[in-house]
């Protein structure tokens, strides 16, 4: 971690400048979400120390890269920092320009982040896990980050004995209980299975659904052990791309709906809880948004997989929706 | 039909096998269909219908739910012998999530239609519940069937045309409505190899009604557009039910006489000209039910291929419905211990004659003989309020609970009657 940190201390100087107008410009509409709504400053990019940040989440002088806003809870003061800027900025030669991500987001609806190395299976599980919150919360299904609102959920229990009848905090536990619960078991079925394609569906039903993502992990190289690149930094430098292409947000207030998660996964992974859809086929009438993660072809020499691999994979899906709510 | 056929002797005999996987497992259908036919193969002599639930070897025990001979003649004499038979399997899985709702507007919290998709468990075991004539589950089958085959052979719909519309009719509570959802169930699975899966649309009519004036017609179109997208995925089999039809298709002369706005007439035409737009694609059925058909307009009426009328029970009908609430009954042990009830077959063919192994299978015969004039949905509902009102008791034996439903009838006619005097 130290190392990490001592990268973006001697690299932010420099490279602030000349991205922030560029990166302002991308990051507008999530910068507005994203703020919190506390009184506190904005500290200075050299007072962060991201290694404390992470490991204690409440030091009280807070600045986090953006993908760490998403994953970690914490009460203070948080506007989106332009540090993430830098945090990313040493990936930048394996991947496309900013400009071409967000025109490829606008006109394809697919965003393409390329680890400049191999990543693990626990990986691809927070990968999937991140990126699941991040949609809910964009997509106004959930009215703060998931994170947060498991703090607020357990602040509000701590501070005053549950008024179970009051409807807002049951329906606020149900979606998170729904949504804890889908995490968990896709921890356990990554943990059986190599999970290739992940579809995430809003709205509608499984054939017509209002809004599709698709998750595509299917050229991530997968290593264990060692070799592998940092769980983090891999999420800062997916967020950044997910915030510089602008995929996620939109104007228009979107309806509260019902969100399905839908795996493909190995036909004899011997899963449980998920339920198997053999006949299902990705609705081809929905424009679908696709976030296609990927490993450098340049960093592994090793032939790349066919598609006859994934023969044997078929469809899983969640047997419970998890239901958007407001407040 | 399938009795002609039998006679005909030489023309190989189409047997139906369904096979229904567990939700849970992940076979390949190639694998379940060989290890099915290894189980016919062994068990090749069957009389009429039969279903396997427990099997004696791993693989089925493991994926299969059940294998059932379905819908033969209900008279077979003699043993069938699957080997002469051309055995076609249909191989499914129940989709076990709810209906989801389609809305119109965006904005729209309240919803135009609920979705299902086929097969669903919602709606396991309906068909085999509906008791009705004989040949009319089949006939509705087989009507469906052909219009999918016509459509396969590309027969010109200018010189032969057929619209894709049921028009079911009848008394209240004869299980119209859930004749058109067993159908569908059952179409998707039959028809499993040709769509690989089905998809059901309840259309809730009053939604369609809109509070501005001579935006109804607009909300139908966009009803029926909705349809369409969900209708332009060839893989498909697109049910419509538009339960009560009469609501959409009020007669259009009955605003001549200026008890109906013009708002109205607009639906009506909305809903003829759509259902012309839509015949024109191969994978939809258009399912509709009504109880008052002279309200309907004539223009629609002549639309509905089938206008198949559903009537009460015969007596038949309610002995079957009654021995199949008892035998549930029965397997729940609410009626204790178990005891053999005949069927009608049987017991014709034992001439009705009376002895202690066919008593109460009489009494309860005698009791659907009084049963009749009620609907289905008062015989069905019938054993629970012998329970309820006569029994008192939680568990009873067969005798005892005859005796209570006997009364439990009585009581249901006299509170029709008092209905009827009251009005």
């Amino acid at each position: 971690m130290a190392e990490v940190s001592d990268v973006f201390k001697t690299t932010s100087n420099s490279e602030e400048a000349e991205n922030a107008s560029n990166i302002n410009s991308g990051d507008n509409g999530i910068q507005r979400r994203l703020s919190f709504s506390s009184e506190k400053d904005i500290s200075t990019l050299d007072t962060c120390d991201v290694s404390t940040l992470q490991s204690v989440p409440d030091n009280s002088s807070s600045c986090l890269p953006s993908a760490d806003i998403v994953e970690q809870l914490s009460p203070q003061a948080r506007s989106l920092p332009d540090s993430n800027v830098t945090a990313s900025k040493q990936h930048g030669d394996t991947e496309d320009s900013d400009a071409e991500v967000v025109r490829r987001a606008q006109e394809e609806g697919c965003v393409n982040v390329v680890f400049p190395g191999t990543v693990t299976q626990e990986g691809c599980c927070r990968f999937v896990s991140e990126i699941l919150k991040c949609i809910l919360y964009q997509r106004q299904q959930l009215p703060m980050t998931y994170d947060q609102l498991v703090y607020s959920q357990k602040k509000q229990q701590a501070s005053m004995p549950v008024k179970s009848a009051d409807m807002d905090w049951r329906k606020c536990q149900q979606t998170l209980q729904e949504l804890e619960e889908v995490l968990q078991q896709l921890e356990v079925l990554f943990s059986l299975s190599r999970v290739p394609r992940v579809l995430l569906l809003l709205g509608g039903s499984l054939i017509l659904p209002k809004e599709l993502y698709e998750i595509n992990m299917e050229a991530l190289v997968l290593a264990g052990g060692d070799q592998c690149l940092r769980v983090s930094s891999c999420l800062r430098q997916l967020f950044r791309t997910l915030f510089v292409a602008d995929l996620l947000s939109d104007t228009r207030p979107v309806r509260l709906m019902s969100t399905t998660v839908l795996v493909l996964a190995h036909r004899d992974c011997g899963v449980g809880w998920f339920r198997p859809k053999l006949q299902f086929k990705v609705p081809a009438r929905v424009k679908n948004k696709v976030i296609a993660l990927s490993t450098d072809p340049s960093t592994f020499e090793e032939p790349r997989a066919e598609g006859s691999e994934w023969q044997d994979y078929v469809w899983f899906q969640a047997p419970m929706t998890i239901k958007g709510f407001s407040n | 039909m399938e009795g002609d056929r039998m006679e005909v002797g030489n023309q190989k005999e189409n047997i139906n096998v369904e096979v229904h996987v567990k939700s849970h497992s992940t076979a390949k259908l190639s694998e379940v269909r060989m290890h099915v036919l290894a189980l016919l193969n062994r068990h090749s002599m069957v009389f009429g219908n039969y279903r396997w639930t427990e099997f004696d070897e791993d693989f089925l025990q493991n994926h299969v739910q059940s294998v059932a001979i379905v819908d033969l003649e209900e008279m077979v004499t003699q043993p069938l012998d699957l080997k002469s038979c051309s055995v076609s399997v249909h191989i499914f899985t129940l989709n076990e999530d709810g209906p989801s709702t389609l809305s119109l507007e965006d904005d729209e919290e309240l919803s135009a239609a609920n979705h299902w998709l086929l097969p669903a468990a919602e709606f396991h075991g309906i068909w085999e519940s509906l008791v009705y004539e004989s040949g009319v589950k089949s006939q509705l089958l087989d009507y469906v069937t052909t219009t999918i085959y016509f459509s396969d052979k590309n027969v010109d719909s200018n010189l032969i045309s057929w619209n894709r519309v049921v028009l079911l009719h009848g008394p209240p509570g004869t299980g119209k409505t859930s004749l058109c959802k067993a159908l569908a169930q059952k179409l998707s699975i039959r028809l499993s190899s040709r769509y690989s899966y089905g998809q059901f649309v309840e259309i809730n009519s009053h939604s369609l009604f809109s509070k501005w004036f001579s935006e109804s017609g607009k909300l139908v179109t966009k009803m029926f557009q909705k349809i369409q997208q969900l209708i332009d995925d060839k893989d498909a089999l697109v049910f419509v039910l538009i339960d009560e039809v009469e609501s959409l298709t009020a007669a259009r002369n009955a605003c001549q006489a200026g008890t109906e706005p013009s708002d109205a007439i607009r639906v009506v035409n909305s809903v003829l000209t759509q259902l012309d737009q839509i015949k024109r694609h191969s994978n939809v059925v258009i399912l509709t039910t009504s109880n008052v058909t002279e309200k309907i307009d004539l223009a629609f009426v002549d639309r509905a291929d089938i206008k198949q009328y559903i009537g009460p029970p015969s007596e038949k009908g309610i002995y079957n419905i009654y021995l199949s609430c008892l035998e549930e009954l029965m397997k729940c042990q609410i009626i204790y211990p178990r005891q053999q009830l005949f069927t009608m077959f049987e017991l014709k063919t034992m001439g009705f004659a009376k002895s202690e192994v066919s008593e109460h299978s009489l009494n309860l015969r005698n009791i659907a003989l009084k049963s009749k004039g009620l609907s289905g949905r008062a015989l069905r509902k019938l054993p629970f309020l012998a329970h309820a009102l006569f029994v008192k008791s939680p568990t009873v034996t067969l005798e005892r609970f005859l005796e209570a439903m006997d009364q439990a009838v009585d009581k249901q006619k006299e509170e029709k009657a008092n209905l009827v005097n009251g009005v």
